[in-house]
């Protein structure tokens, strides 16, 4: 088997996986007392609307169909990638995740790779001088930034940062009515960026040092890397063409594995930056009770999710030629 | 949880029971070896203290003092920590966030074990048809990613009680415990003492419990300590966006309040956050040490 039928069939195995996952979504928003509408509903009754207005209403949304119908309804329009009109923001889910979708991808992007290329080069450096004083200065700091929540990080990066000393502007992402060459366009773009960035870079930076560290340490106990040593290779050559790739192994599953826990990060940062991003529109919608613009949101994050585990096994095949398809 | 009721002395005079004495002696002299450790249970019982404290260190929570707004702190003697935008003790409202943070996540915990334990126990045991659906069950839940879960799970609810976020987060955040117990009790269930007790008669459940259950103990108690972490990072991340029980006092919502304040009073944000860090930073130390004292050797994601 090649590794094209290997990924067609992790595309088909993640497939059910994905509607089961939505059948999930949609079991706990029926399973709570009351239905996705009885505070539209609510409010209704408050303006005085009539029994008719609201079965008429109740009937729009399908909420009147037997429980079955509703989720095939469900289902079916997921499938054509409607998640349903969001009351609130007045515009059909699906319009308002994709440009939100791009805007966590600016701001994640450039996040993720800063943050594997800055721990994999900081893992190495550490675990070749374990004990040292670098080593135990970063291991220390990595077990402080674990713990950091990051919406905690974020306000008090913004209030020195922002507030004190003025460097970076504290929310958006670029100047309101801002109009400029296009490098100083980038510029101020970049100058947004910066204090979210750099939060999410610290947030995962820390768990993906402590995972480089430990991999480099267990491969550099290997025989083969005595082995290379002993054969008169430079250092450098055993560390990074000997140690390193086997101890990316792991890691590259891991980082991909990761991606997660960078959307869910990101989340309450995008909120204290006002960042307008997927993990902002999510929390909008929780607070707000938009249910369809939520439950589109979680399905969306879910293919994400879905579709980086995909990465991560594909990844893995083509870097570690000891797997069998 | 801090470990050191881990003795038995009711079985001090048989052999079993000396050996096992002595090996519970070991971990926890390893355990006090490590200090960053002991420096997270120390992290974890001072603010249990000022949990216990907050009645006598505020009586009146949440009482508004227009007069004392925004006092900083360390400038008046009964406010050591100053008072936030509406003039309330903001040691107070860290001292009672303590107890709501730590009623979350030690009920939250207990249950997100059980049922960990439980599902795992009854997949592995049964094994056939009951073992996959519970493990595709964990597959699904895993695949999406939990905090979005758990806030479409609180916002569906019109009163989001302490009660309420409790039991969300438990039930979305057991399938950790599940498959340790699982692997482990695959590894244990066909050796040759639990075959002698099934063929002397002992119940599934006892078996379970008594037999299988206490060899999978070590990664469970990892696995707590830092999953409490876990909890404080999600409840605190709840409360700061709005949502959960709008009548307990909770930090994360005094750190969106002093987010709101933050030119104003910049302490109310900063010290309520502090402490988030502090205790969480606490759960994942000792999380840590109890790692390296119970060996504990699978990497615990």
């Amino acid at each position: 088997m090649n590794l094209r039928e290997f990924v067609i069939r992790r595309l088909a195995l993640a497939v059910p996986i994905f509607f089961l996952a939505v059948t999930l979504i949609f079991v706990i928003l029926h399973s709570v007392p009351g239905d996705p509408i009885s505070m539209i509903v609510a409010e209704m009754r408050y303006y005085g609307a009539s029994r008719q207005q609201i079965e008429a209403l109740k009937a729009y949304y399908g909420l009147d169909k037997p429980i079955w119908e509703q989720y095939l309804m469900w289902i079916s329009h997921v499938l054509q990638g409607n998640f349903g009109y969001s009351i609130p923001m007045h515009a059909p889910v699906m319009d308002l995740i994709g440009p939100a979708l791009l805007n966590t991808f600016i701001l994640i992007g450039p996040a993720f790779a800063i943050s594997a290329l800055l721990s994999i080069y900081l893992g190495v450096v550490c675990a070749t001088r374990q004990y040292s004083k670098t080593d135990n200065l970063a291991s220390f700091f990595s077990l402080f930034t674990w713990s950091m929540p990051g919406f905690w990080t974020s306000i008090m990066v913004l209030l020195v940062f922002s507030l004190y000393l003025g460097w970076f502007p504290s929310s958006g992402m670029q100047t309101p009515g801002f109009t400029g060459t296009p490098l100083e366009m980038f510029t101020d773009r970049l100058s947004h960026l910066a204090l979210p960035l750099f939060v999410n870079v610290a947030g995962s930076l820390a768990m993906n040092f402590r995972l480089v560290r430990s991999c480099m340490l267990e491969v550099l106990r290997e025989d083969y890397i005595v082995t290379a040593r002993s054969k008169g290779l430079r250092e450098r050559i055993v560390v990074y063409k000997h140690a390193l790739r086997n101890a990316l192994l792991p890691v590259v599953t891991s980082l991909a594995l990761g991606v997660r826990w960078i959307f869910m990060g990101s989340t309450l940062i995008e909120f204290v930056f006002t960042w307008p991003g997927i993990g902002r529109l999510t929390l909008q919608a929780a607070v707000g009770r938009d249910y369809p613009l939520l439950m589109g949101a979680t399905s969306v994050l879910t293919i994400v999710t879905i579709l980086s585990n995909l990465i991560a096994d594909v990844l893995y095949a083509i870097i570690d030629p000891r797997v069998r398809y | 949880m801090g470990g050191g009721n881990l003795g038995t002395s009711g079985l001090g005079g048989s052999f079993v029971g000396r050996f096992k004495e002595r090996r519970y002696s070991l971990t926890l002299r390893r355990f006090w070896k490590s200090k960053m450790g002991v420096l997270g249970l120390l992290s974890i019982l001072s603010f249990a203290f000022l949990a216990l404290l907050a009645p006598v260190i505020d009586s009146k929570p949440g009482l508004l003092r227009p007069g004392e707004r925004l006092t900083p702190p360390l400038e008046s003697a009964s406010y050591l920590l100053g008072t936030d935008s509406l003039g309330r003790n903001l040691l107070g409202l860290i001292c009672w966030g303590a107890r709501s943070a730590f009623t979350v996540i030690i009920s939250a915990s207990a249950i997100s074990t059980s049922i960990g334990v439980v599902l795992g126990l009854v997949a592995a045991y049964y094994g056939g048809a009951v073992d996959s659906v519970i493990i595709k069950i964990i597959d699904i839940l895993l695949c999406i990613p939990e905090f979005f879960l758990i806030l479409l799970a609180v916002s569906m609810f019109h009163q989001q009680t302490l009660t309420v976020v409790i039991l969300t987060l438990a039930i979305f955040s057991w399938m950790d415990v599940s498959r340790v117990v699982r692997s482990a009790v695959l590894s244990i269930r066909e050796l040759p003492y639990v075959k002698a007790a099934r063929l002397s008669g002992a119940s599934d459940a006892r078996i379970m419990f008594l037999h299988i259950l206490p060899n999978a103990l070590s990664p469970i108690i990892v696995i707590m300590a830092l999953r409490m972490g876990d909890f404080i990072m999600t409840e605190t991340g709840l409360t700061f966006i709005g949502l959960g029980d709008p009548n307990v006092i909770s930090w994360g919502k005094t750190v969106n309040e002093g987010f709101q304040t933050l030119r104003v009073a910049p302490w109310v944000g900063t010290f309520t956050g502090l402490a988030i860090f502090l205790l969480t930073l606490g759960f994942n130390l000792l999380g840590d040490g109890l790692r390296d004292a119970l060996d504990v050797k699978q990497r615990l994601t």
